[in-house]
């Protein structure tokens, strides 16, 4: 039951992650809606694929991969966006 | 039958990633993209792994993971240094 309700939520935020790719312009706010919503969409997968193969050796494996993603996700993204800024790419949409 | 569904829905996802990555007009998209591809892989890969149920085919997962990071912290490095190695 939870597990299928995950499935399908990973279904929603994958999907929704990639229109958002196309609707929105300037580099900044695509760096900020794909990455949050890919985050989720890892969340959420993973701890469903957790809840199906049980209490095994696999589950420690997925548990590994999940926390080195989200260790490292967040860095790759900043990394892009501030070597973006640096080079003097402005943004589009002002405060 | 709901892992099935998932593949093909990440399959489907890459090819419309790949049509964005020929699409795209600025270097520092592409790079975004290039990073989203490699987590769709690494999804995929998982995906499979739990669906044949072959614990060992976990590990190219994790060598996945590292060398996509690597490869796009220091293609942006440079790349912010204009091209040159220093």
């Amino acid at each position: 039951m939870i597990y299928s309700l995950l499935i399908l939520l990973s279904w929603f935020f994958l999907i929704i992650g990639i229109i958002g790719l196309f609707r929105i312009k300037g580099i900044y706010e695509r760096l900020l809606s794909s990455s949050k919503i890919d985050s989720v969409t890892v969340i959420t997968l993973i701890f469903a694929l957790i809840i199906r193969s049980g209490y095994s050796f696999m589950t420690v494996k997925l548990l590994i991969i999940l926390i080195f993603y989200m260790l490292t996700n967040p860095i790759a993204n900043q990394i892009v966006a501030s070597s973006a800024f640096k080079h003097g790419v402005k943004p589009k949409s002002r405060m | 039958m709901m892992l099935e569904i998932t593949m093909y829905i990440i399959i489907i996802s890459i090819l419309v990633l790949i049509v964005y990555l020929i699409k795209s007009k600025s270097i520092w998209e592409k790079i975004m993209v290039m990073n989203l591809l490699s987590i769709k892989t690494i999804l995929f890969i998982t995906v499979f792994t739990v669906w044949t149920n072959i614990p060992e085919m976990l590990d190219i997962t994790l060598t996945y993971s590292i060398i996509g990071f690597i490869a796009i912290t220091l293609i942006s490095r440079f790349l912010l240094s204009g091209g040159r190695l220093k």
